[in-house]
């Protein structure tokens, strides 16, 4: 019976040896563990606030983004539509040419007529697309001086009824025109 | 889990899983009673034991698995903090944010393409359209023309190049046509 109670003594005392040595360790680090949390915490709330700093300076970013997007979306759109226009205008005062050549040319043949403007339509359509700025504006002189050429034929013709029946000047350039590419 | 049932805070899980094994061991027991039980011929007392055995068993396994589903909703309530928390919804509007700068530049891009597109596009039609009126007068010249100089063709060479013609019209083939005007006799 001693034996018993002597071998429960010890198991006893031995757990309550244990539970005194934990207990001494938990309050040994105590403090060092209330630290710990202490700068845990600190450490996020500064990351929470770099965080929406962060955010804050992104999103005032985002809204300049935004307006000026908008901003040389609407200048694109604009030179865009000035652009057609301009086309149209050009198309049209090609029109006119056309016209007023068959005006000034009594028998010119529809033909004929309709080579000149194909072939200023052609050099209109090849400065357009063209993107390089100085062979952009080489192709509109050429243009212009086409147009400058039909026009002194029509003026010719007008002024001079018995000269030759067609624009010589202006077939010419479309030749040379030919010639060269 | 035992990990985070042996931690300081943690003594009531690890008390309960113990007891469970401690109930479990009892049940181990109690079923090797059984067994000794039937080797002396006890049937029995080896019936009880077993019975009761497997009832302990039972319940010892009962209160290991409503530990475990324990642990489970304790971890999934703590992921489910960590998501709700300031820092994570701060990250999670950061890079919302991010994404949102990202597209945007995307999205200008993509705008002014298409603005380029459409102006070419309209451009294009504009000048199909004065093609097709320009071709139309040309069209209707060559077959005045050719009503002009029908005389100086036979029937089936007029009636051929009139057909020449206006499938040249309707492909829209300048070249063709006028090279068509060249086979035509002057009146």
């Amino acid at each position: 019976m001693s034996l018993i109670s002597r071998c429960l003594t010890e198991v006893f005392s031995f757990v309550r040896r244990h539970r005194d040595e934990n207990l001494r360790w938990h309050l040994h680090r105590q403090q060092d563990v209330a630290q710990l949390k202490q700068a845990q915490l600190l450490a996020e709330q500064a990351l929470v606030s770099q965080l929406k700093k962060q955010a804050q300076q992104l999103a005032h970013e985002l809204a300049v983004n935004k307006a000026r997007n908008s901003n040389e979306l609407e200048m694109v759109k604009t030179q865009c539509k000035q652009d057609l226009k301009d086309y149209q205008q050009y198309l049209q005062s090609l029109d006119r040419l056309k016209e007023s050549l068959r005006g000034s040319y009594a028998h010119l043949p529809e033909a004929v007529a309709f080579t000149i403007h194909h072939h200023a339509k052609q050099l209109l359509n090849r400065m357009w697309d063209e993107s390089q700025p100085e062979e952009k504006l080489k192709l509109e002189m050429q243009l212009l001086q086409f147009m400058t050429a039909v026009h002194e034929d029509s003026q010719a013709s007008l002024q001079d009824s018995q000269a030759e029946g067609l624009p010589q000047r202006a077939l010419a350039f479309i030749d040379a025109d030919r010639a060269s590419e | 889990m035992l990990w985070s049932l042996s931690s300081g805070c943690n003594s009531m899980p690890r008390r309960i899983f113990y007891g469970g094994l401690v109930i479990g061991s009892l049940a181990m027991l109690l079923f090797v009673a059984g067994f000794v039980s039937l080797q002396l011929g006890l049937v029995l007392l080896m019936g009880l034991f077993y019975l009761l055995a497997s009832k302990i068993l039972l319940l010892a396994l009962v209160v290991l698995a409503l530990l475990g589903l324990a642990a489970l909703i304790k971890a999934i309530g703590r992921e489910l903090l960590g998501y709700f928390d300031a820092e994570s919804a701060a990250l999670r509007r950061l890079l919302s944010l991010q994404r949102y700068r990202q597209d945007a530049r995307q999205q200008a891009v993509q705008q002014q393409k298409q603005l380029h597109y459409w102006a070419l596009f309209k451009r294009q039609r504009l000048l199909a359209a004065n093609n097709r009126k320009h071709l139309r007068a040309l069209s209707a010249a060559i077959e005045g023309e050719l009503r002009a100089g029908q005389s100086q063709l036979t029937p089936s060479h007029y009636q051929s190049l009139r057909k020449a013609l206006r499938q040249y019209y309707k492909r829209a083939d300048v070249e063709a046509m006028l090279a068509l005007r060249q086979q035509i006799p002057c009146p």
